[in-house]
């Protein structure tokens, strides 16, 4: 309390500092001109009178000294002249100043980029008022950790059973398309169906409007929407008079009750939400039979006071009780809960992590580098020091000075480095939009602001101390006898120098077998067969408009015209639909049983990948048929459902058999549905090329009875020109067709490979970048303590040469010298990075994390660019001359 | 006595005579201040009477007195400074201190 307003009396004095200097001027002067009047009164001559004046005050100076001093106000005094002697220092030496601060503002300006993010999507907690209570629920099987859609019996059935939750709710994302009116054409958008406590369990509120009730949680009140803001501000320019006006989603009439504020993007992720609507699940899912149908996805609000972990427990419990009580449907099955955060950024946690590791190693990197390139200047100050000590400087000032100059030098980096941040930021959004599970650009808030000043303090300490260490009055009395450079203390130096120069070499080493694991990887991944051809192909989706798809003509009014027309534009080779396109989609999978065989315990059937595809989708993507034939159009309704698979398919449930002809159930052994296998495929990858292909099996479009795909469906075109030639030819085509019928992500199957692999090669871009700084820095390292080295030692030399020895052994020495400590580097980063490299695993594909070709290869590369570094030093120190070495003492 | 706690009893002393002086009620300005602890101490304290304005200052930064600009006697501009009631705790407790200190010593003096 006391000390408190002393220390506001105290901020006062400093921000009205001029005003304190006059007013203390004007008070110490009206007291000598009153002692001055005095002295005159009595006599006085004016000069006697100021004489005595003065006399009877004392220094002037002294006393104003003292009085800062009693008003706290010298120790910022101090800081000041400190700091304005350590500016004008630094723009002394330019040179010096410049590369410091590149050098500093790199390695601070990536870490802060990279901490920019990790804080956007591992820290910043998700922008709902329930964040921390809010439960994603999945079920799993087999103890398999991934995590699976739920089915509405099971959903209902925790939704009553479950005590730690407040309220459980269920959504569906789903695309829909928005009628054109008037002037504003049809748009495709990305609809989330959400129950009407999902924005109460969330803790959202609207931006205008309101949210849903509970009872429009039913059939019939359920034609309510929410728009998001982004929405709501580019189709209907931010009017609030949409409240209450009608949306036409395909047809149907939905009256708008509400906007949401941008941050809410539930279920978020990098793509924006358009529209959420009330979920009420068909009757068919409420069926006890449909308990095997899991679709959907759940989440809960936590009661107060409640863990994620024993909800997850209380989870496990019920869905225990489930598998006993349905065992034709539930066996095998369990269920897991984790928190949102978890379920949102758990997949890219090791990556950033990963990342962040690197990048710091950098940060080190550099702050070796700046040490010695303080250590560097610092010794041709010696002398100064000297002066000055002997002047009677206390060894705690020139500290405090050598400090404050380090400090002052990472701040101003720090500054630089925010716009490195700001334009690797930049950078990386433009390159990859979707590759991290946040919307919109990363924010530098204050947190990586403070993060950034807390790291830039301490690097500051960290690569002053060396030089503020090397203070010593004992030192300095030597450097002003001019004999500083040659005594114990420069060995001193040297040792330390060289201490970090080592330490550098083995933590960039270590950067670049982790960059060298990972491109090693990348290659791997690049390389493997992903059972497809992608040259010259085409994909598009195409959003079906729910009236094929509820009276089934979906095919034979849409799709199959739309390919006839395809396949008569020139220069198309061949054109099919697929519910999925393969690497880019996956997700539905369904079990299944062969014919002639006992079946399994429930819920051992085979988990297989499901495709409805049309002729000429397997050809077009360069799909090898093994054996039999591809579907045809009359593979329909009127017969027996037909189905090609997969290889893994194959060797899973028919080792050695002829498939052809036999039957693939789904349901169970006294209720199935029949496929006949009439084809065998190649496998082809089907969720990204570094998952193995699962079993799979394509079944025809053309098959009403048959609905796996929700109505949207792509295209592949296989072309002999330049597919994307076509485009407009494709457009077209579909315009004959159907009007209302949106085309889109129209884009070459290579990009749509590419583009699984954009997380991927950011990381192994960002990563290389890190490793290549760190390279290039740790080689100016080796290059500077080489040549401090080879300095130092001129007389040495001299002397050797003067005795005759020749160029060799002087490059024997210098390179020796090198050659020591880049090998000590390197033999302490291998062990560095073959205890580290394991935490890559999750990472790599086709490489051990022990990987022998990077853990030599990486070596060698690392010992010549230290040669390179090294010979600039040695050739100068083969041109000493003698006579001159020997002369400078 | 080590150099450092001299300085700090002499400065301890300062601030007492100071606080005392300030404590004859009402506001006043530095050069009174000298010249009332002058004319008290007839003249037998023989201190530059520039040492008063640390001392001032350091009361001010502790709280013990106030501090205000106004007019003087002659209508100039001054700095007038105030006892605070904080400042008239401390005044009691370094009296007290300060006596207990002077008996210590006469203590000392009679006895050793």
């Amino acid at each position: 309390m006391h000390s408190l307003s002393r220390l506001t009396r105290r901020l006062r004095l400093l921000v009205a500092r001029r005003r304190f200097e006059r007013d203390l001027d004007d008070e110490l002067r009206f007291h000598m001109e009153m002692s001055h009047a005095v002295h005159l009164a009595r006599g006085a001559s004016v000069e006697h009178a100021r004489a005595l004046t003065h006399k009877e005050f004392g220094s002037m100076d002294r006393f104003k000294d003292e009085v800062r001093d009693a008003r706290g106000l010298s120790f910022t005094d101090d800081l000041a002249r400190d700091v304005r002697f350590a500016l004008r220092a630094l723009r002394r030496t330019p040179g010096f100043t410049a590369i410091a601060l590149l050098t500093f503002a790199l390695g601070i300006g990536a870490n802060t980029a990279i901490f920019s993010i990790v804080n956007a999507v591992l820290l910043r907690p998700l922008p709902y008022a329930n964040a921390g209570r809010v439960v994603r629920m999945y079920e799993t099987l087999g103890g398999a950790k991934e995590r699976g859609s739920v089915s509405v019996p099971n959903w209902r059935d925790w939704q009553q059973q479950l005590r730690s939750f407040e309220s459980v709710g269920g959504f569906l994302t789903s695309r829909a398309i928005v009628d054109g009116d008037g002037s504003a054409e049809p748009m495709r958008v990305r609809l989330t169906y959400v129950t009407t406590n999902v924005p109460s369990i969330l803790g959202a509120h609207p931006l205008i409007g309101r949210l849903f009730q509970s009872d429009e949680q039913a059939r019939g009140r359920n034609h309510v929407v929410l728009l998001s803001e982004g929405f709501w501000r580019s189709r209907f320019a931010g009017s609030s008079a949409i409240i209450g006006q009608t949306l036409r989603l395909e047809g149907e009439p939905y009256t708008v009750i509400g906007v949401m504020p941008s941050a809410f993007n539930f279920p978020d992720g990098a793509r924006t939400t358009d529209l959420w609507s009330v979920f009420i699940p068909p009757e068919r899912a409420e069926d006890p039979r449909a308990r095997g149908w899991h679709w959907i996805q759940v989440l809960g609000l936590l009661k107060p006071g409640v863990t994620v972990d024993q909800a997850d427990m209380e989870l496990k419990q019920v869905a225990a009780r489930l598998e006993q009580q349905y065992p034709t449907q539930q066996t095998g099955r369990s269920a897991i809960a984790l928190s949102m955060q978890e379920d949102i950024v758990g997949d890219v946690r090791p990556m950033l992590v990963v990342l962040l590791g690197a990048v710091f190693l950098v940060l080190l990197i550099a702050c070796a580098n700046v040490a010695n390139l303080l250590l560097a200047r610092n010794a041709t100050r010696q002398k100064d020091v000297g002066v000055r000590l002997a002047l009677g400087a206390s060894r705690g000032q020139i500290t405090r000075q050598f400090l404050t100059e380090s400090i002052v030098l990472a701040l101003v980096g720090a500054v630089l480095g925010l716009g490195v941040a700001r334009g690797m930021l930049g950078a990386l959004a433009a390159v990859g939009a979707e590759w991290l599970p946040v919307s919109g650009s990363i924010p530098i808030d204050w947190h990586v602001l403070a993060a950034l000043i807390a790291m830039a303090l301490l690097c500051g300490l960290a690569f002053g101390l060396a030089p503020a260490l090397q203070v010593s009055p004992k030192r300095m009395q030597g450097s002003l006898q001019g004999m500083s450079i040659r005594t114990t203390a420069s060995g001193e130096m040297r040792r330390f120098r060289s201490g970090l120069v080592v330490a550098q070499i083995a933590l960039s080493l270590m950067l670049l077998v982790g960059a060298g694991l990972l491109m090693r990887a990348f290659v791997a991944l690049q390389s493997t067969d992903a059972g497809l051809d992608p040259d010259r192909v085409l994909t598009a989706k195409i959003a079906v408009p729910r009236r094929f798809t509820a009276d089934g003509t979906e095919a034979t009014a849409l799709l199959r015209p739309f390919l006839d027309r395809i396949r008569a534009i020139p220069g198309v080779k061949a054109a099919g639909m697929t519910s999925m396109t393969p690497i880019e989609e996956t997700g539905l999978q369904a079990s299944f049983w062969i014919d002639r065989r006992a079946w399994p315990e429930p819920g051992n059937e085979p988990n297989v990948e499901v495709r409805s595809v049309s002729p000429g989708f397997l050809p077009a993507l360069g799909v090898r048929f093994t054996r039999g034939r591809d579907l045809v159009e009359s593979d329909d309704s009127t017969s027996i459902a037909k189905a090609v698979v997969n290889e893994a398919l194959v060797r899973r449930l028919l080792p050695g058999e002829d498939p052809i002809g036999r039957h693939l159930l789904q349901g169970n052994a006294e209720r199935h549905f029949d496929f006949e296998i009439v084809g065998v495929v190649a496998d082809m990858k089907q969720s990204g090329l570094d998952v193995p292909a699962m079993p799979e099996i394509y079944t025809s479009y053309n098959d009403p009875r048959i609905d796996w795909t929700g109505g949207d469906m792509s295209l592949v075109v296989k072309t002999a020109v330049p597919e994307v030639t076509i485009v407009s030819q494709v457009r077209s085509a579909l315009r004959e067709v159907a009007r209302d019928v949106a085309l889109t992500n129209v884009r070459p199957m290579r990009e749509v490979i590419e583009r699984s692999l954009s997380q991927r090669r950011l990381t192994l871009f960002l990563f290389g970048v890190f490793a290549a700084v760190a390279l290039a820095l740790a080689a100016s390292g080796l290059y500077g303590v080489i040549y401090y080295i080879v300095t130092q030692r001129t007389r040495e030399i001299g002397i050797r040469v003067a005795l005759g020895a020749d160029t060799m052994r002087v490059i024997r020495l210098v390179l020796g010298h090198s050659a020591l400590l880049a090998g000590l580097g390197i033999g302490a980063g291998l062990v560095g990075a073959l205890l580290l490299s394991r935490l890559l695993t999750g990472l790599l594909y086709g490489v051990t994390p022990h990987d022998t070709v990077t853990f030599v290869s990486v070596p060698v590369v690392l010992a010549l660019v230290a040669l390179l570094a090294a010979l600039v030093p040695t050739r100068r120190a083969t041109h000493v001359d003698p006579v001159i070495a020997l002369r400078s003492e | 006595m080590t150099s450092q706690q001299t300085n700090d009893r002499l400065q301890g002393t300062l601030d007492l005579l100071v606080l005392k002086t300030l404590a004859g009620g009402g506001a006043m300005h530095g050069w009174s201040v000298a010249l009332r602890i002058q004319q008290v101490s007839r003249d037998a304290l023989q201190i530059n009477q520039g040492s008063l304005y640390p001392a001032l200052h350091r009361l001010e930064d502790a709280g013990f007195v106030d501090a205000e600009w106004g007019v003087s006697d002659n209508n100039r501009r001054a700095k007038f400074y105030r006892l605070t009631a904080l400042g008239r705790k401390q005044l009691q407790a370094e009296t007290e201190s300060w006596k207990r200190f002077a008996d210590a010593v006469g203590l000392v003096l009679r006895f050793a």
